[in-house]
């Protein structure tokens, strides 16, 4: 795998969220990627940053990191978090009109895999794109 | 990211320093007319309604720093009537935009009301497809 520039360090805070959008709109861009895959990852971007905004406490740090490989994109967002991610059952069906909790279906949805490590106070939220 | 140099601004049509008594043509905010904008280094979204019409236009990207801005559009046009979102100079949506546009839908149609969306751009339209809420909201073609 290609390994990615460094990882962008973020506030915990909203506008954050924008700042981590532009950081992986410029890699893939300046990797050749298509529109449609570098929207798709930016979109997943989105809403991963937003539930480690939502989940950091405000002195804490959020890790941003993509790699751009032949046949894949791989994005990692990492956190300090006491506040687990709900469960993959509730990511995707309900009803569309529900007020939330559409987040992580949508990532589901544009990934080819999705998953979720916790460890030592960390949450690391992993999503891979099909670049092909 | 705390830059300090974010910029809101929230022009209102009925300031004494908008339009004038001749006629002239009225520069933009004039009556009926206000715009407000989230500007900073990180984040970008500008809002336009037109109060008589209740026409709420949304240019950039609507994410969980910018859809307060929008949500506050759309409340303060009250609960008398539909409301029109125009999307199409939606830069980018994810669910905390589409979040706003739900809950605002659901407080018109409580009331008796339409949300309409008007022309969404195709990032708009991704979403709304990917979460099934297409054919579930009221969105129209002009």
């Amino acid at each position: 795998m290609t390994k990615g520039p460094t990882p962008l360090l973020l506030a915990a805070d909203a506008d954050s969220i924008a700042t981590a959008r532009d950081h992986v709109t410029g890699v893939l861009e300046d990797a050749g990627c298509d529109s449609d895959l570098i929207a798709d990852v930016v979109l997943a971007t989105s809403e991963i940053v937003t539930n480690a905004v939502q989940a950091s406490g405000v002195d804490e740090e959020i890790e941003v990191a993509v790699a751009v490989a032949d046949d894949a994109v791989t994005l990692d967002v990492a956190n300090a978090t006491s506040r687990p991610l709900p469960p993959s059952s509730t990511w995707r069906g309900g009803d569309p009109l529900r007020p939330q909790g559409r987040g992580l279906g949508i990532v589901e949805h544009l990934a080819r895999r999705l998953s979720l490590d916790h460890s030592d106070g960390r949450v690391t939220v992993t999503a891979v794109f099909d670049a092909d | 990211m705390l830059t300090g140099e974010e910029h809101r601004d929230v022009t209102r049509g009925t300031h004494p320093a908008a339009g004038d008594a001749a006629g002239h043509r009225r520069p933009p905010g004039g009556p009926g007319v206000y715009s407000s904008n989230i500007m900073n280094d990180n984040s970008r979204l500008k809002v336009d309604v037109a109060i008589d019409e209740r026409i709420v236009t949304i240019h950039g990207d609507m994410d969980l720093r910018t859809a307060p801005e929008v949500d506050r559009a759309i409340e303060g046009l009250g609960g008398d009537g539909d409301v029109v979102l125009d999307m199409t100079g939606v830069t980018f949506m994810d669910s905390s935009g589409l979040r706003t546009v739900v809950a605002r839908r659901q407080v018109l149609e409580d009331a008796g009301h339409r949300l309409v969306i008007s022309d969404p751009s195709d990032p708009v339209r991704r979403v709304l497809e990917i979460t099934g809420l297409e054919s579930h909201l009221d969105i129209s073609e002009s």
